[in-house]
């Protein structure tokens, strides 16, 4: 057997010299590695006395637990995000369905008249784009069922509506939270007060989920010089702009800035429209400010009144999912979008044109936020002008900052439609050729009972789904 | 149960029942062919040429034959003819007490035949609401998609109707699909018979329920192997819908499944006459 040692000179065998010189055996082009260590370059030899072209035994070694590849549908993945824009598409009208002619359209009278309650009324194509361009249009609503996007005019709908607009009419802020059963029409009396918005023209912005923005999905990031430190979301912010500005347009361009923005990183000369100036920046850092100064120039006396409206209530009444650099958990309401809304519904914001601030409740993805249930219990009470509910003494996780911001608004409860109404959507369900029977006393009023006493989504779940959903 | 014990409750059970039949007898033209081309082979299979009939509707069938219109006629036609209704029950004041239904009797079914059927093929782990959900977003995909162009190749049952008004019609629209891809027989292996070990092969005819189940199964199967294109709970009925709609427009691979087994119903007919079956029949 060969010792290590060498045999010419009896020196004895050390780490060093077991190493082969490396600048001997091959030549490397010379690498940035710093001279001082020789690891990088000792470990970057070449591979290939370590390459395996497979096992010796390859073909005799059992293979287990791997599965086979390459089976199945080869095509294209989808691409990020198309598999949530499909699920989320909003889908305004089924070519198959019937054509039904001869309903009037949407005015802004029609929402606010005791006599069109019952009635459907299809929306016209100008208040269509507007509307989706806001986001009024949920996925979960059956548009996409019908030839044309139609809508009931219920009682809530006049009566709601009815008050806010003569009240805004007034110059005075409405500020109210819609309530009400899961499926009953929330969202939808939302987009009935977003179209008399848009109608009785009104600068509306629209927040359409509220989750967005507090469940850490959107980018956000500390405004400087803020005490207590605030967050904006940049890229969310810069698209509700262009919402605003889009749906908004015609009354924006009329408007003339009135402040001087010397702060703002863009210049905004002093006779530019409000339009150009939603539109001054395509930069996300830039947003906030812009969107600030956009707010600051509606809030002046003599512009439009505000309509501000915000869907999904519960999930801005806590603390948020985004963290600050001393990695605290933020409370929503230290998110500047919120805030705004916030004070603006909690009656902080003093609008000189009259402002209509809707919180929207949900029921079907929602929280249970202890807070928030108790302040508008005791909201409705004082409307009633019932006794106060008094909070629950074993409680202690009440969160003011939810007090303060629902303070004094009105609860507006959203109720099951009579059977009058039911009987009118039906028959338009019918003449669409979605509702293969006959409507009469009978079937309106086993669809309505089956709906739970006419509540509304249950009535398109009892009557427009062969079997149930 | 009420009609039975006055007349006029008959009279109001008559109204009613008008709606629901006329949908009973839509659902039945999709599902039957008619009755000339009962056990035939389908004219793709012998190869006549397949000329598609104009499609006319049923008339509204006002007084469909079950026993609360029966009833309900009768006593109308009493009252027609100027009799008293509880001539016969002396001494009665309201006429005899009704029969009360079975426990198993159904005035009418909740879903359509076929529906209740698919759903409960579409259901994993017991889960039938899950299933139910599938099913009718299935309808409602079938309901705004566009019409769909029927191959003249993948010719559906005879007298269905024209393609564009299915969409309106869901569920004529999967038992059209469903019932014109179902096989017609399927070929049974009888072990051993052939002799030298071997399996004889004979056809068998199947009922309407059984080659329906067929179809579904060859459909979902099919449906497994296309890929989700999007995400949530809608995907599989919206995969479902699309195969549904490709059996309609003769693109689907299940028409192939469809033709091999009638091949090989076709050939293993010369086994009805084998030995070893004319012997086991004697016996």
């Amino acid at each position: 057997m060969a010792t290590a040692n060498c045999w010419r000179c009896l020196g004895r065998p050390s780490t060093q010299r077991l190493l082969a010189p490396s600048s001997l055996t091959t030549f490397k082009a010379p690498t940035s590695v710093a001279a001082f260590t020789t690891s990088a370059t000792l470990l970057a030899k070449d591979d290939s006395s370590f390459s395996m072209k497979g096992h010796v035994r390859t073909g005799k070694r059992l293979v287990l637990g791997k599965k086979k590849k390459g089976r199945g549908d080869r095509s294209k993945p989808p691409g990020p995000g198309e598999r949530k824009a499909f699920r989320k598409r909003i889908q305004l009208s089924n070519d198959n369905a019937l054509k039904v002619s001869g309903l009037p359209e949407l005015e802004a009278q029609k929402l606010v008249d005791p006599a069109a309650v019952g009635q459907i009324v299809s929306l016209p194509t100008d208040l269509v784009d507007q509307l989706r361009t806001v986001e009024a249009f949920k996925p979960t609503q059956n548009w996409g069922l019908f030839r044309s996007p139609h809508m009931l005019v219920r009682k809530d709908t006049v009566d709601f509506l009815g008050d806010l607009t003569k009240r805004v009419g007034n110059k005075e802020t409405v500020r109210t939270v819609i309530e009400g059963e899961r499926s009953v029409g929330k969202s939808m009396l939302g987009l009935q007060t977003m179209a008399a918005g848009f109608m009785n023209k009104m600068v509306v912005i629209n927040i359409p989920e509220a989750q967005d923005l507090v469940e850490a999905r959107t980018d956000y990031s500390p405004i400087p010089r803020t005490t207590p430190e605030q967050f904006s979301h940049p890229s969310y912010i810069l698209k509700l702009m262009q919402a605003i500005r889009s749906a908004n347009e015609e009354i924006l361009s009329k408007e003339i800035v009135k402040l001087e923005h010397i702060h703002l990183p863009v210049s905004v000369s002093r006779n530019s429209s409000l339009a150009s100036l939603a539109n001054a920046t395509k930069e996300p850092e830039f947003a906030w400010p812009i969107f600030n100064a956009l707010w600051q120039e509606l809030l002046q006396p003599g512009r439009p009144p505000i309509m501000f409206t915000l869907d999904g209530l519960s999930h801005i009444m806590r603390i948020s999912d985004y963290r600050s650099p001393s990695f605290n958990l933020i409370h929503s309401h230290d998110l500047a979008l919120i805030r705004l809304f916030v004070e603006a519904l909690g009656g902080k914001t003093h609008f000189p044109n009259g402002a209509a601030i809707v919180g929207v409740t949900t029921k079907g993805n929602s929280l249970k936020v202890k807070s928030m249930d108790k302040a508008l219990e005791q909201a409705a009470a004082d409307q009633a002008g019932l006794p106060i509910p008094e909070r629950d003494a074993f409680y202690s996780k009440y969160d003011e900052r939810v007090f303060e911001a629902l303070k004094g608004v009105k609860v507006f409860d959203v109720k099951s439609i009579s059977k009058l109404e039911a009987r009118s959507l039906m028959e338009y369900w019918a003449a669409s050729g979605v509702l293969r029977m006959r409507v009469d006393e009978k079937t309106v009023s086993e669809k309505w009972t089956l709906a739970g006493n006419g509540v509304l989504g249950e009535l398109e779940r009892a009557s427009l789904y062969v079997s149930r959903l | 149960m009420a009609s039975k014990l006055s007349p006029w409750g008959a009279c109001r059970s008559l109204t009613i029942r008008t709606r629901s039949i006329l949908q009973h007898g839509q659902r039945q033209t999709a599902a039957r062919p008619p009755p000339g081309s009962d056990g035939e082979l389908p004219p793709s299979m012998t190869g006549q040429s397949s000329v598609e009939k104009s499609y006319t509707p049923p008339p509204p069938e006002h007084f469909a034959p079950n026993w609360l219109n029966a009833d309900a006629i009768a006593n109308l036609e009493k009252v027609a003819a100027g009799e008293d209704l509880f001539d016969e029950d002396v001494g009665l004041k309201f006429g005899k007490l009704a029969e009360l239904p079975g426990k198993n009797d159904h005035l009418q079914k909740r879903y359509p035949e076929v529906i209740d059927q698919v759903t409960k093929l579409l259901m994993r782990d017991g889960k039938l609401s899950k299933a139910q959900r599938d099913m009718s977003l299935i309808l409602n995909f079938l309901r705004t998609s566009s019409a769909p162009k029927v191959s003249p190749l993948r010719p559906l049952l005879p007298g269905a109707p024209p393609a564009h008004t299915l969409p309106l019609n869901p569920v004529l629209y999967l038992t059209l699909a469903i019932d014109s891809v179902a096989p017609l027989l399927r070929v049974r292996n009888m072990k051993g018979m052939a002799g030298g070990g071997n399996a004889l092969e004979l056809p068998e005819p199947m009922a309407a329920r059984q080659r329906r189940r067929v179809a579904v199964m060859w459909i979902l199967d099919a449906v497994n192997k296309k890929k989700s294109k999007g995400s949530g709970r809608g995907m599989f009925a919206h995969r479902v819908a699309e195969e549904i709609i490709s059996v309609i427009e003769g693109r689907s691979t299940v028409w192939d499944r469809r033709q091999n087994v009638h091949k090989l119903g076709t050939a293993a007919r010369a086994n009805l006459n084998h030995p070893a079956l004319l012997a086991k029949r004697k016996k």
